[in-house]
């Protein structure tokens, strides 16, 4: 007896496999649920009851929330570069004039500027470099936290207008109900 | 007697997990041993650290190496491998990863890159469901096999749902209760779900409330999600973060609908946990979602738009005939994918790369 292979039961059948085109499928009562409650739906939006939503309206305002959580940076303090430019001039060390210290300041006052003068060659363009360049650092980091700020309360104030134009639709809607109530008791039901 | 190579290892991640069931399956040939670039505290005595790789005793037959994630450590150890088995599971989307965890998305970049270059090297290439076979595909790769990942769902059936948890949830007063299980992940997008909720709770349902299992794992991701939840007026959302098999239970069973709406899933292991447990599925048509629930979920073409997404919740956790639809195709399905199915195909993968012993171990 020949084995029929044309016919594979859905065990045999590899379950990632995509399945056969409607083959031993049920009439799709998960489609026609679907159907109905986008049907459902278009019709509120059609009534003005729920509000479409614009494409990517989503994404839009997480990005939005994302840069207010970014934005905890405004909260910190500027960096501070104040004092760094004259610690760049790399000042000779000079020894007090009193105790035992003051007697060999003559001696250790001349190793000192001798040794100053070597390292200032050698390190102060460096350091005056390096210094320059954290000073811009910091003060594009300034102005980038500025202009983030600035546009992080732009947004959030767009945010405001919009809640407060809701407020106002939602106080209209209540004002027309309540009219259409009076209304109906006027008229009787 | 086959070797099997994971790039982390950690208990309830679903790759170690499949490592461990094949683990056990291959054990009952030979000395079967798994390796990991990075292990979690609970793994040091299942698995074994990247750098014992080149001593592994079974460097006869090819290496099964999970892919996940690329790894420079990993694509170092396997250029002393000269046979591999790929056991693609799944490369998340650099781009979502790019705002919050750059050096992540350069790793799924290279993951890629890194499939490409051991390419030659594999004998068998595997892939857990059709979407990640065709990213193989599309990486060069031509003789694929697609195996569903193994998911050992009946640990749930197992575990004694947590009195504590159960307790916590009738104090919740959900009504109903929605569940998202999922790590909180950029293309998981959580943002969807919250919003959804919030719409479900202001247009239809007051009393539904969401509990949300996942852990946490970009800060600046979840303290957005939270920040969310509040922009959008969602009311007392259950925020639980990593729980045990015993808790999860408790929340299947305790659930009315489960809802994802994830933009990228390679196989989505938490939809196959809420089918076998009979809890209806809403989810997102996307990536591999629709060919792992099949014919067994709500699909919803525009994730986006909370509105629709509130509309067929509502519908799922009130309209009983169609629950009842949903429920019994869920546990059908569940079935086709849970382990005791999917595990002998992978087992017989492995053993199709040696002729002869698939030969004298097949039924």
């Amino acid at each position: 007896m020949k084995a029929d292979h044309t016919a594979v039961s859905n065990e045999a059948r590899n379950p990632m496999e995509p399945s056969p085109n409607g083959i031993g499928r049920p009439p799709d009562q998960l489609a026609a649920a679907l159907d109905e409650v986008k049907a459902e739906l278009a019709a509120r939006r059609a009534a003005g009851e729920i509000p479409e939503l614009r494409a990517g309206e989503l994404d839009r305002q997480f990005s939005a929330v994302i840069e207010t959580v970014d934005g905890t940076l405004l909260d910190e303090p500027d960096v501070d570069t104040e004092g760094l430019r004259p610690l760049a001039e790399l000042p000779t060390y000079e020894p007090g004039r009193r105790g035992l210290v003051g007697l060999l300041a003559p001696l250790t006052s001349f190793w000192s500027r001798l040794v100053g003068a070597i390292v200032r060659r050698q390190v102060a363009p460096f350091a005056q470099r390096s210094t320059t360049i954290v000073e811009q650092l910091a003060e594009r980091q300034r102005r980038a936290l500025s202009f983030l700020g600035r546009v992080h309360l732009d947004r959030v104030r767009v945010l405001e207008y919009r809640v407060a134009e809701l407020e106002r639709e939602v106080e209209r809607l209540r004002i027309e109900s309540s009219a259409d109530n009076d209304r109906e008791t006027v008229d009787g039901p | 007697m086959w070797d099997q190579l994971v790039v982390g290892a950690a208990p309830g991640d679903a790759i170690t997990r499949s490592a461990l069931l094949l683990r056990r399956e291959l054990a009952a040939h030979g000395r079967a041993d798994i390796y990991a670039q990075h292990r979690e505290p609970g793994m040091h005595e299942l698995v074994g650290p990247l750098e014992d790789l080149a001593h592994r005793p079974n460097r006869a037959r090819p290496l099964i190496f999970h892919a996940s994630i690329g790894s420079w450590p990993i694509y170092q150890a396997l250029a002393h491998e000269t046979e591999l088995i790929l056991v693609h599971h799944n490369f998340s989307p650099p781009e979502s990863f790019a705002p919050y965890a750059p050096d992540v998305a350069s790793d799924l970049v290279r993951g890629r890159w890194e499939l490409e270059q051991i390419r030659d090297r594999v004998v068998r290439a595997i892939a857990d469901s059709e979407f990640n076979a065709q990213e193989l595909r599309d990486l060069g790769y031509t003789d694929v096999e697609v195996i569903a990942p193994t998911p050992d769902i009946g640990r749930l059936s197992r575990a004694t749902p947590d009195p504590a948890m159960l307790a916590r949830i009738t104090s919740w007063n959900a009504d109903p209760l929605v569940l998202c299980v999922a790590q909180q992940l950029p293309h998981k997008r959580i943002e969807r779900v919250l919003a959804a909720m919030a719409v479900l709770q202001q247009e239809h349902m007051p009393g539904a409330r969401l509990a949300f299992v996942g852990v946490d794992r970009f800060p600046t991701y979840s303290q957005g999600l939270r920040l969310l939840g509040r922009t959008v007026g969602l009311r007392e959302p259950h925020l639980l973060g990593r729980v045990t098999d015993a808790e999860l239970t408790a929340l299947y069973l305790r659930a009315r609908v489960f809802l994802t709406l994830s933009e990228h899933e390679g196989f989505c292991v938490p939809a196959v946990e809420s089918m076998a447990i009979g809890l209806p599925i809403v989810a997102s048509r996307r990536a591999a979602i629709p060919s792992t629930v099949d014919n067994a979920a709500l699909l919803i073409d525009d994730p986006d738009d909370p509105a629709l997404v509130a509309a067929v919740v509502q519908r799922v956790a009130t309209d009983e005939r169609l629950r009842r639809t949903l429920i019994g195709r869920g546990v059908r399905r569940a079935k086709l994918l849970a382990a005791p199915a999917s595990l002998p195909r992978l087992v017989r993968a492995v053993l199709s790369t040696e002729p002869a012993l698939a030969e004298a171990v097949a039924p």
